[in-house]
Order: C-alpha cells, then sequence, then structure tokens
C-alpha cells in the first residue's frame, strides 16, 4: 500500500523537512513490507485546510497534517483552544501542551479521525512591518491600516481601538505596496515566504506567539484496520517527529537570524512595542478568549478551563 | 449583483474616509457570489446557453439526432442528480452545527440552500426535455441563435 | 486505467454536446467514486468553496462592467472615435484588442477577468464593424492571458508564497516577456490581415488628421473610467477585486451622464451578466470537480516525479515538463495545475540549475497556455459565452491556436535568452 500525506505547509518550511524525514523513517522501518507514505506538499492534493474534517474522516486521503485553528467552521470549539497571543512564553507552552494535546485528541476522535501523532510549532515573535515609517506604539497603530490574518485578531484589536482588516497572505504583498494597508502583522521568520522585506521599510517586535501544534490525523476506520505492526512503525516515527520538533531552544536565535537578514535587505528594526502596550495587548487576548470560548459553546468553556488550569491562571 | 457593488464600494470608502474596515464585506461577497451563479444556473440551462462541445454531436445530427438528444439529457440528469443526492447530508450537516462564515459569523445554511435547490431545479429542466414537457435544445446551428448584445440600443452616432 | 477512464468518461460524455460543464463534473464524480473510495461528496465542497471567493467576484463584475458601456452606446462612441486612427493599419481595431488587454493585465491579475472585460466590449462592438468573428475571439482569447504575465499577477504571487521566491523579482520578469509576446500577437495579427484582408474591413471613413484627433477627443469619459479604475489600484484606493465595484459605479455614473443608460437598460446588463456569469461558473463548477478528483489522487506529481527519476539530461527533462503541462493544461484551470504541480517541478527544476525566477516567468508561460486548450481552457469558455455561442468552443480554440504557437515559441525563446526575463529584476534588485 502507498498512503498519501496531506502536508498543506509549503515545501520549504523547516516543519515540512521534518514531516518527510518523518515519511522516511516509517519506509525505512517498513522496507521489508509492502507500505509506503509519499509526502504531497504545499496543499497539492487540492484540499483546502479548513476542510479536512470533512474529507479524513472519509478515508480519501490516507493520512493529513491538520491544524486545529483552521478547522474552526466544522468544529469551533477546536479554534478556541489556542488563541493567537493567549499563550507566549516557553514555560507556558511546555504546561499547556499536554492538555491541549489531550483536547485534541478527544475532540478529533469525535470526528472519527485518529491522531497518530503532533508537530510542534516553533514559539514566534510577531512584528508590525510597515511601509512609509516605524510604528512601534499602540497609539500610532491606531492611526494606520493594519493587514491581519485571523479573526481573532481583528476582535482583540478592535478592543485596543485598532483598525486591523484581515488580508489573506497571497494578497498582502500587493496590498502593502499599493497602500491598501500601511502595516501587517507578520512573523519575521517567514517574512521572506510573502516577500515583505520588498514592501516595507520597517518593523517593530510586539508579541511573543505560542502556537498549537499540529496533528497527523488518519480515519478510525482506516487506522484500524491497519496491519499492527504498520501502526507501530507510524506511531514509533511520529514520536521521533514530535520529540524532533517539540524545541524551542534555537526559537530566539532563529529569530534574531531572520531580523538580521531582514535588516540586510533594508528593513529598519524600531524599538519593540512598550512593556506597557504589550500588557494591554495580552489583557484584549485574553477577553477575546473568552468571547470566543463562549461564542463556541458546547466542550469549548470546558477546554478553556482545562488550559487555564494548566497555565495557573 | 447590485449589493456586491455596493457593499465593496461601501467597504473602499469605510476603509479610506472613516478608517473603520468593514469585516463582512468578503463573506457576504462570496456567498452572495455563490447564490448568484446559483441562481442563473438554472435560467441558462432552461434558456439552452451553456457552452458545449457541438463539434460531435452536429456531426451525428442527421442520423442520430434523437438518440444524441437523449445521452446528452441522460448526462446533465445523472450530474445534476448525483450532486443533489450527496449536496442534502451536506446542507443537513451545515444545518444541524448551525455553521457560521469564519470572519462574518453569518449563519451559512440559509446560502448554502441555494446549491441544492439549483441543482434540483436543472435536473427537473433535464427532465423536462427528456419527457417532452419543454422543447428540445435547440442545436448549436451556429448563427441560428440570439446575437449577443440585444444590440438594439439606439446608436448614438458621433458626429465625425 | 485511471486515464483511460477519464478519456472515455469525458469525451463520450462531451461528445452528447451535452453543457460541457455536465460532462467535466460527471467524469470527476465517476473517477472520486471508482479511485477515492466513493467520496463523491467532496465534489459538493469543492463546488461551494469555489464560488464561495471574493477575488472571484471580479469576474461578474468587469462583465457586468461592459454590459453597461455597451448597453447605453457608451463603447460604441468610443470605437467609432478609435476607428479611424487605425483605419490604415492591416488588423485594425484589432490591435486594440491586444494593447487594451495588455493594460488591462497590468492592472488585474487574472487572465479570465481581463477576457471578461475587454471582451465583452470589444467583442459586439467589432462583429458590428464587420471584422471576422473568429478573428476577433482569438485575438480575445490570446490577449487575455497577458493578464497572468503582467504584473500583479495572481500567478506569480502563488508561484512567490510557494517557492519562497521573491514576488518583486517575478513581477519585475513578467515585464518584458508578457509586452514581447503581446507585440508578437500584434505582429501576427498584422501578417494575418494582409493576407486575408476580409477578416479585418479597412474603415471606409478617411478623415483628414485633426478630425481624427477631434474624434479621439471623444472618448475622454471612456479613459476617465480606465484611468479611475487602475488609478485606484496603483493609488492603494482599493484592490484588484474592489477595483472592478468601482470601475461599475463609475461605468454607470458615466453611461447615465454621457450616454444613454436607463434603468431599464441598467436591469437588462445586469440580468444579462448574471447569465453569462452563470455560463462561465458552470464550466468553472465542472471543471473544478474534474480537478478535484484528479488532484486527490496526486497524478500529475507522480508523473513529474518519473521525469524527475529519469535521469535525463536538463534540456529533455525541461522539454518533458513543458510537454505534461501542455497535456494536463487541457484537463485543468491554470492555477489548480500550478499549485498540483509545482512542489514537484520547482526542485527539479532548481535541481537541474535553472533560475528559480525564470523558471516563474516559465511556469506562468505554460500555464496561459493551459488558459487557452481545450477542453478546460477557462479563457475559451469566456468567450463562447461572451458570444452567446455564435462562436462554439471549438471554433474560439482553433482560433486560437497562433496565440498557442507565440506561447511556446516565446519558451523556446526564453530558453536561448533568459536574460529577457531576467534582466530587469537584476537592474532593479
Ligand atoms: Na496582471
Ligand atoms: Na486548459
Amino acid at each position: 500500500d502507498e498512503w498519501r500525506l496531506n502536508n498543506f505547509l509549503p515545501e520549504t518550511r523547516p516543519e515540512s523537512a521534518q514531516i518527510e524525514k518523518f515519511a522516511e523513517d516509517v519506509n525505512t522501518a517498513l522496507a521489508e513490507k509492502d507500505f509506503s507514505i509519499e509526502v504531497y506538499h504545499g496543499g497539492s492534493l487540492g484540499l483546502p485546510n479548513t476542510d479536512l474534517l470533512r474529507v479524513v474522516p472519509t478515508g480519501a486521503v490516507e493520512m493529513s497534517l491538520m491544524w486545529a485553528n483552521y478547522l474552526g467552521r466544522d468544529a469551533p470549539a477546536l479554534g478556541s483552544v489556542f488563541v493567537q497571543g493567549a499563550i507566549s512564553t516557553v514555560d507556558e507552552l511546555t504546561d499547556v501542551l499536554p492538555v491541549a494535546q489531550e483536547i485534541y485528541e478527544e475532540e478529533y476522535s469525535e470526528w472519527d479521525v485518529t491522531t497518530v501523532g503532533f508537530v510542534a510549532i516553533p514559539t514566534l515573535s510577531v512584528s508590525v512591518f510597515c511601509r512609509d515609517e516605524p510604528v512601534n506604539t499602540l497609539e500610532d497603530l491606531r492611526n494606520v491600516k493594519l493587514r491581519v490574518w485571523a479573526r481573532e485578531q481583528v476582535e482583540t484589536f478592535e478592543r485596543l481601538g485598532v483598525a486591523a482588516q484581515i488580508i489573506p497572505q497571497e494578497e498582502t504583498y500587493v496590498a502593502l505596496r499599493t497602500g491598501v494597508v500601511d502595516c501587517a502583522l507578520y512573523p519575521a521568520l517567514y517574512a521572506k515566504t510573502i516577500s515583505l522585506q520588498e514592501v516595507t521599510g520597517y518593523a517593530s517586535f510586539l508579541y511573543p506567539m505560542a502556537s498549537a501544534p499540529y496533528a497527523l490525523g488518519v480515519s478510525d476506520a482506516l487506522w484500524e484496520s491497519t496491519d499492527p505492526e504498520i501502526r507501530d512503525a507510524i506511531t514509533q516515527a511520529a514520536d521521533d517527529l514530535w520529540d524532533r520538533t517539540n524545541q524551542y531552544d534555537a526559537d530566539i536565535e532563529n529569530e534574531m537570524a531572520a531580523r538580521e537578514s531582514l535588516a540586510e535587505e533594508g528593513i529598519v528594526w524600531s524599538e519593540d512595542f512598550p512593556e506597557s502596550d504589550r500588557a494591554l495587548f495580552v489583557e484584549a487576548v485574553s477577553e477575546t478568549w473568552k468571547m470566543l470560548a463562549e461564542e463556541a459553546g458546547g466542550n469549548a468553556l470546558d477546554y478553556r478551563e482545562r488550559m487555564l488550569t494548566a497555565l495557573g491562571r | 449583483m447590485i449589493v456586491i457593488v455596493g457593499l465593496v464600494t461601501t467597504s473602499v470608502i469605510m476603509r479610506r474616509v472613516a478608517g473603520s474596515p468593514l469585516h463582512i464585506t468578503e463573506d457576504v461577497v462570496g456567498l452572495l457570489l455563490s447564490a448568484m451563479l446559483f441562481l442563473g444556473l438554472p435560467l441558462v440551462t432552461l434558456r439552452a446557453q451553456h457552452v458545449r462541445v457541438s463539434i460531435v454531436s452536429n456531426a451525428l445530427e442527421p442520423r442520430f439526432g434523437g438518440a444524441v438528444h437523449v445521452a446528452a439529457v441522460l448526462v446533465g440528469m445523472t450530474f445534476f442528480g448525483w450532486i443533489f443526492i450527496k449536496a442534502m447530508p451536506w446542507l443537513e450537516f451545515a444545518w444541524q452545527r448551525n455553521l457560521k462564515t469564519e470572519t462574518a459569523r453569518l449563519l451559512l445554511y440559509p446560502w448554502m440552500t441555494a446549491l441544492p435547490l439549483s441543482v434540483g431545479l436543472t435536473w427537473v429542466i433535464f427532465a423536462a426535455r427528456l419527457t417532452g414537457l419543454l422543447e428540445r435544445e435547440r442545436n448549436v446551428s451556429l448563427e441560428a441563435l440570439p446575437k449577443v448584445s440585444t444590440a438594439e440600443t439606439d446608436i448614438v452616432k458621433t458626429d465625425s | 486505467m485511471f486515464w483511460t477512464t477519464l478519456l472515455g468518461v469525458l469525451v463520450a460524455s462531451a461528445a452528447t454536446g451535452v453543457a460541457l460543464g455536465a460532462a467535466l463534473g460527471l467524469t470527476g464524480l465517476i473517477l472520486l467514486q471508482v479511485y477515492s473510495n466513493g467520496a463523491t461528496a467532496l465534489a459538493v465542497d469543492a463546488i461551494w468553496n469555489v464560488f464561495n471567493s471574493f477575488t472571484l467576484s471580479a469576474v461578474p463584475l468587469f462583465i457586468l462592467l461592459g454590459e453597461i458601456l455597451l448597453r447605453s452606446g457608451v463603447s460604441n462612441r468610443a470605437y467609432a472615435a478609435f476607428a479611424p486612427v487605425f483605419s490604415k493599419v492591416p488588423g485594425g481595431l484589432l490591435h486594440t484588442n491586444i494593447a487594451v488587454c495588455t493594460m488591462f493585465g497590468a492592472v488585474s491579475g487574472s487572465s479570465l477577468s481581463t477576457a471578461a472585460a475587454v471582451g465583452s466590449v470589444a467583442y459586439p462592438e467589432m462583429t458590428r464593424r464587420g471584422y471576422d468573428k473568429d478573428v476577433i475571439v482569438g485575438s480575445l482569447a490570446g490577449g487575455g492571458t497577458l493578464g497572468l504575465l503582467i504584473p500583479p499577477s495572481l500567478s506569480f504571487l502563488i508561484f512567490g508564497a510557494l517557492t519562497e521566491t521573491s514576488i518583486g523579482r517575478l513581477f519585475m520578469a513578467g515585464i518584458v516577456p508578457g509586452l514581447l509576446i503581446g507585440a508578437a500577437f500584434m505582429a501576427y495579427i498584422f501578417v494575418k490581415a494582409l493576407r486575408h484582408p476580409h477578416v479585418a474591413p479597412r474603415e471606409q471613413v478617411h478623415l483628414p488628421f485633426i478630425a481624427v484627433v477631434r474624434g479621439l477627443g471623444q472618448v475622454w469619459p471612456l479613459l476617465l473610467l480606465i484611468l479611475a479604475v487602475i488609478g485606484s489600484i496603483i493609488g492603494g484606493l482599493a484592490t484588484p477585486t474592489e477595483a472592478a465595484a468601482l470601475g461599475v459605479v463609475l461605468a454607470t455614473i458615466i453611461s447615465f451622464l454621457w450616454g444613454d443608460l436607463t434603468i431599464k437598460k441598467l436591469g437588462e446588463a445586469i440580468f444579462h451578466a448574471t447569465l453569462l456569469f452563470s455560463a462561465i461558473g458552470f464550466v468553472v463548477l465542472g471543471a473544478t470537480v474534474l480537478a478535484q478528483s484528479v488532484s486527490i489522487l496526486g497524478v500529475p506529481q507522480q508523473i513529474l516525479n518519473g521525469v524527475a527519476d529519469s535521469g535525463l539530461d536538463r534540456y529533455t527533462i525541461l522539454l518533458l515538463v513543458v510537454l505534461i503541462y501542455l497535456v494536463l493544461g487541457c484537463f485543468f484551470d491554470g492555477l489548480s495545475l500550478m499549485i498540483m504541480t509545482l512542489p514537484v517541478v520547482f526542485p527539479l527544476l532548481v535541481g537541474l540549475d535553472y533560475d528559480p525566477i525564470w523558471i516563474g516567468v516559465m511556469i506562468t508561460i505554460v500555464i496561459e497556455i493551459g488558459q487557452v486548450t481545450p477542453p478546460v481552457g477557462l479563457n475559451l469558455s469566456v468567450l463562447a459565452s461572451l458570444t452567446n455561442n455564435e462562436v462554439s468552443l471549438g471554433r474560439v480554440a482553433r482560433a486560437t491556436v497562433p496565440y498557442w504557437v507565440i506561447h511556446l515559441l516565446a519558451i523556446g525563446v526564453l530558453k536561448l535568452f533568459p536574460a529577457i526575463a531576467l534582466f530587469l529584476p537584476d537592474l532593479l534588485f
């Protein structure tokens, strides 16, 4: 058998290389068996990542990378477990990860999807990139048009009096070039993906962000009917994958290297947003989190409780 | 269509002048666009204005006209029937879970109803063609169809 | 086996002369049923997703814009003013199609919008003036593809994000090849009109220069419209999609003031534009189902992997890749084809020492070709719809062959002289 593994990340992302390695590990372990995993990167199987809860359970694709925050339309509770910016330090992240993984496994299993493993996302530093002038206070941010990428950010910035607008990743470049927006929220680590350095001149660090891990899902029916030896090999390789990615020591270093490389291409890094502004931001985020959980209803409130307990808040 | 134009324009003005972008624009425009297409689909079918490949069927026309016509209608009925059957559980899913759009938080199922409705209606039109209740689609003999630009607009002559 | 099913069902169902969308869609459903474990429910999600899109709304809006100009007589006036300018040039107004498509390509990101916007005005006006229908449609289908090569371009934006290449450099790299291909189109029209003068009637009016200029003075409202649409994008007022809506508002105002638009005519324009969009949308819908059924199996990647593992030299591999795109282009729309294939093609070609930016330009050109290869050539479908099937899909396709060949030649030329694409980005970045 050959299993297709749907990876919605572009092949150039470090996570994609790790997923590729996972597939290799499985294929090596099962070299004697008639079984292999083939990774399809960059969404090339044509499956929108918001629809995966409709696709994976049917077995139409054997295995898929899934990210809870993309699945909020079909499963609102999944979308409100991790809210952008609510968890910032590595310590906080290590505290909540076991709980979060448990929650995801429960929730996916309600959708007839078996979670065979997780891929951790590095902690990111989110910065404000601006085209014409540096912006590094909330006060200045209120006078510009800001691009964000998720609804929860719109809500949070609205609380702070900032006019934020969702602009899809592929339109951000043109929107900044022409001035449809003045600034964009983006992690420096990925800024070159959409050539931000060509359309903005200034950047300032706003908030650190820890993200929900990606999950690797297989339909229950397929998983149950799979040879136990194959299942063991997959789980083993997935555990290794988690151990390889669940590392945050290099995050700061990578962030600094990314900023430096952007600086070499002409981006001017200004002072970070002041502590007081960041405190306001964190406060707004936690209100947004509460609101989203209440809006989602059902299990979402319980999930939030469990996360908060793990955080000791 | 007017609503789409109005909405997008307002959105641009709001962002520019009032500095507060409308967050519902993208969601609503997407939904309106879908609704417009699904509304138009039965109409286009009724007026037989579809894009088609007519080389083979035109060649077969003189001898097997009836058979080709029946085959075409059957292809149409199979496709629309199939989609209709699959669209019912799809709609039910959205309805039971009260699915909403990501940004504007609009309930989806009222909009999604347009899909099975349109597909079902189109199926009925095909069925009516099969049973003879509706006249057959006129065969695409090229110049026989109505002119594209009902161009009887009074042509204003420039004085040159 | 897979390809036999695909071709067999597609050819058999399309041959009945049923709506193309139904033939494509049925083929997709059968492929999903047989090869994807009966997952036909995917088709419904795919259908819903494609129209639930803000970006796509530019297409019906540009059609509406054209309809308004047409029904109010504004476009007629403009063509009457332009005609004398071109009266001495073989090919006449056909050249305006290419020029306007190029200009439109410079504001819109997609070739579908370009073909829709220019075609909805140009086809009726030029038929009325006695131009050969097939030739008009060919020039529009060919010219429409320039929308992808001349920035801003959706295909470069997606290519850039998937491969982490510089979007600015890609945009720069598209300009010169885009203009050259446009010029080659005009040269072709010139030669064609010299050899077959009946395709482009010479306007009988021969006016003194000053009258021509005075006539041109009449077209300022239209120029204003074009300037406003382009300006709103460049000036950062609106995104290209939003600009389509602004354009409709402006066109309506201009047509009320300067043309003879009435509420009734506006209603007709809206109704007609909706019908046209639905006819085009149905082809898009069927093509989407078919694309989903094939892409989920990873078929294109497997073929390309075969090429990658073949160990052939870099020229043969490039040639094979282009050939594969030409074949796949028959079944898929350009952008979905790009997303499906890029994860394999890009590392393959980079590994063979081709320049990433050059690859972006090359792939955009083959994708433009895919837009005009039947049966799934969306530009062709747009134009067949715009003519209300007066010119059938097959005839549009045949009329577009010369433009198709020019694109292929362009790839050859770019292979020989990569600097055509690369000197501008190198100069500026
Ligand atoms: Na363009
Ligand atoms: Na094609």
